[in-house]
């Protein structure tokens, strides 16, 4: 067997590779192969299926101006999900993967090091769209698309370029701000970007939803805009589009430039990454004092003192907050039906049933699940239940707050009566969903709850869904006066009794 | 250097239960057993130190005794109250220190003490002095705004050290508490620890620096293959394996020369242990 000689940049990507395929649980490797079979399965079966049927269409034509636009929004949609995974595979790469002081210090050249950990950042970008590019160069395939092939090219071109981006986001930023605060805002650069395109399309919908109604037959100012786009194929906008449509001239040139902006970044950015690499490992500076004053320290009770424990914790953690603030955002859609109704009570009580309790659920994986001295908690005399009802407290009271706010308002637009239903659905949405985090315990790292390992049984997930969506109802339905509202609530309810009936138990 | 009223309800129960009291305590995971039958008695200012091999059963022992993973057999009784069965009033005497300091980096010092003061009940008069003369004397006061996150390990020790005496502990167990500590706060934990102890707490520690246990401790237990094979003061150590210094004590014991079976080497405080060399991990 042929192998790499060591030090070499094939060597480091195979080890790279290696640790990153030994990331993966025994239960995700399964389930990757048994959705590639299936997959498989799926796909000969429909290839064999419409094949003839196809036979008379033509294919493989070179595209219409007119499909260029709503194509390259496509690869646009897919560029920017790559770009948001570089900007965290980078971040991980370079600061937060314990490996660096042994390449750095190791005689192997650290423009080695950083070409292959570049190529590493583009492999996570490129994985990222898997799940939608596999598919699509499949079905390509079986329906003999052969054109559709130059998606690959695509593909990786797209990979590294976003590889690109993602280091000299990172390694800029560091530049500017520093090592420990880099860590901080690339994590929420990479939240936002991946929430970019989503609030694109979303939020003019939901701005013109809610009032601004000026032309309901207009479908998207997005899409507004890519209509009146002409996009020819001799333009630049055009040329991915014509890359991954296997036109030879376009997909070279976009090769050619992925791998020209990769060398360039590699060799311009080398310096910054080893100082980078080099301060990543020093303390974090110390905070000059707020205070200098020598006042006497005042201490609260234990209850308030783990109640401020876990809010602190959370406040000052920035990537884990706007990481948990923004998947608040992926719900506004469900918003949506409610606003059209154009019942204010209704919307109001809808919107603040389903983003409390789910701010619930991801503040109470924080205080309940994610403890970074576990061991201290257990071997204190204070009683584990009482520690978790402290901690239930700690991830509702906010989202609590934050709905009675929404709700104080609401009464003072002239619906008490609306706010006075919501109350106790808005007190029962928060309560029992932070309930069914604290019923199915997930202990874990505050740094690693974010990892697919650690996520929540499918069932519970499902579960907590249900619920929060049967409340939303009973909220959407009671204000409008439909008294069969009640019967969502009782759905509601159901689905609680159900997880409390499967709460285990993390005392020990 | 705990607190005065702490340290009087201490020395009030001289010849109550003894500090720390582990009977027939075992532990096994999967096929192999950590911790077999280990019979231990720790009075109130004893210092004790637990030496033995990488994977003796050291951690296993301290993490039974503070609560932290539960015994197969045999218990693990301080001041008096099981671990195992009466939890919490075991719990209220016990401070654990591990190697890696459980400490939370976001928080502040003060932050941190006012948590952990309420893990134990403390009340907040009460504990916001404590922890102002805990922090001044192990000299962390000038860092009180800042977060834990960008301290050194001798700082981070220091704290969770505070963090341990905050609540007046009858007992400390501390594993590995000077790894990766420079002299000075190493004279400083190890000068907290002989105050603690001359004030009538009870220390037990696991350390891998003989050193260490030669100048500090009372007594020394060595454990090997989850069994205790010898206790005693280091110069009845000394004496009995007939070596000069506390390394050659302890190859001797531990070691591939150990030998087989020997007469019992411990001395008093009972109970009687053997002197075993023949299960090494």
């Amino acid at each position: 067997m042929n192998s790499a000689p060591p030090g070499s940049l094939m060597w480091l990507l195979r080890w790279q590779t290696r640790a990153a395929l030994a990331n993966l649980t025994q239960s995700q490797r399964w389930w990757i192969g048994i959705g590639l079979l299936l997959f498989s399965g799926l796909l000969i079966f429909v290839g064999l299926t419409l094949r003839p049927d196809l036979s008379a269409l033509r294919l493989n034509a070179p595209l219409p101006d007119a499909a260029l636009p709503l194509l390259a929004l496509g690869l646009v949609v897919l560029w920017t999900m790559m770009v948001a995974a570089a900007v965290n595979a980078a971040l991980a790469a370079l600061f937060t993967r314990g490996d660096m002081t042994l390449l750095l210090h190791s005689p192997i050249a650290p423009r080695t090091v950083l070409a292959s950990r570049a190529l590493g950042v583009a492999l996570s970008a490129g994985v990222s769209v898997a799940l939608l590019m596999v598919p699509l160069l499949a079905a390509a395939a079986v329906l003999g698309v052969w054109r559709a092939m130059g998606l690959l090219g695509w593909w990786l071109a797209a990979a590294v370029l976003a590889a690109c981006v993602g280091l000299w986001l990172t390694l800029g930023l560091v530049r500017i701000l520093g090592v420990q605060r880099t860590r901080t805002v690339s994590a929420v650069l990479g939240s936002l970007i991946g929430a970019a395109v989503f609030l694109a399309f979303q939020l003019p919908n939901m701005l013109r939803l809610s009032g601004q109604d000026r032309g309901a037959d207009r479908l998207n100012p997005v899409f507004d805009f890519l209509a009146g786009l002409r996009l020819s194929s001799g333009s630049l906008l055009a040329l991915p589009v014509q890359a991954a449509w296997s036109e030879p001239g376009p997909l070279l040139a976009l090769l050619g430039a992925a791998a020209l902006c990769l060398m360039v970044t590699v060799m311009a950015l080398t310096r910054l990454f080893v100082l980078g690499a080099q301060t990543s490992q020093e303390r974090a500076t110390a905070r000059p004092p707020r205070r200098t004053a020598a006042r006497p320290l005042r201490f609260r009770t234990a209850r308030t003192a783990t109640l401020l424990k876990e809010w602190r914790l959370i406040w000052r953690d920035p990537a884990l907050l706007s990481r948990t603030l923004l998947q608040l955002l992926y719900l506004l859609p469900l918003l949506a039906p409610a606003l059209r109704g154009g019942n204010l009570a209704a919307t109001v009580g809808v919107g603040v049933v389903l983003l409390t309790s789910n701010l619930a659920v991801s503040l109470a994986q924080l205080t309940l699940n994610a403890e970074d001295a576990p061991d201290l908690l257990r071997s204190a005399p204070r009683s584990p239940a009482a520690l978790r009802r402290d901690k239930w407290l700690a991830a509702s009271l906010p989202p609590l707050g934050l709905g009675l706010i929404g709700l104080t308002l609401l009464a003072f637009r002239g619906q008490a009566q609306a706010a006075a239903i919501d109350v106790p659905l808005l007190l029962l949405g928060v309560g029992g969903s932070a309930l069914m985090v604290l019923w199915q315990p997930l202990p874990t790292r505050r740094a690693d709850l974010f990892k697919r390992q650690n996520t929540a049984p499918f069932w519970l997930t499902i579960l907590t869904l249900v619920f929060q969506a049967a409340l939303a109802g009973t909220a959407y339905l009671l204000n409008a006066g439909q008294w069969w509202g009640l019967g969502t609530l009782a759905v509601a309810l159901a689905a609680l009794a159900i997880a409390y009936g499967e709460r285990r138990s993390d005392a020990t | 250097m705990t607190s005065s009223a702490d340290m009087a309800s201490v020395q009030a129960h001289p010849h109550a239960a003894p500090a720390l009291e582990l009977v027939n305590l075992s532990k096994r995971f999967g096929s192999r057993e950590a911790v077999r039958r280990l019979n231990l008695r720790v009075e109130a200012g004893e210092l004790y130190a637990l030496l033995g091999p990488n994977g003796a059963g050291k951690t296993s022992t301290i993490r039974m005794i503070a609560g932290l993973s539960r015994p197969d057999m045999g218990e693990a009784r301080i001041g008096g109250h099981s671990v195992t069965t009466d939890a919490q009033a075991a719990k209220q005497h016990l401070a654990y220190l591990p190697d890696d300091p459980l400490l939370y980096d976001k928080l502040t010092p003060p932050e941190y003490l006012e948590f952990v003061a309420g893990l134990w009940g403390m009340g907040a008069a009460q504990a916001a002095p404590e922890a102002e003369r805990l922090l001044t004397w192990l000299q962390l006061w000038p860092h009180r705004f800042e977060r834990t996150e960008g301290f050194s390990r001798g700082m981070k020790q220091k704290l969770a050290l505070a963090g341990a005496l905050i609540h007046g502990p009858r007992l400390l167990l501390l594993d590995e508490p000077l790894t990766g500590l420079d002299a000075a706060a190493s004279r400083q934990v190890k000068d907290a620890l002989r105050e603690f102890v001359d004030a009538g707490g009870a220390v037990v520690l696991t350390t891998h620096i003989l050193e260490v246990a030669e100048r500090l401790a009372d007594r020394i237990g060595i454990i090997a293959g989850g069994e205790l094979v010898a206790e005693g003061t280091p110069a009845e150590l000394l004496a009995r394996t007939e070596t000069a210094t506390l390394e050659d004590a302890f190859l001797s014991l531990t070691g591939p020369t150990a030998p087989i079976t020997t007469a019992p080497i411990t001395t008093a405080p009972p109970p009687t242990t053997t002197l075993r060399a023949e299960e090494k991990e």
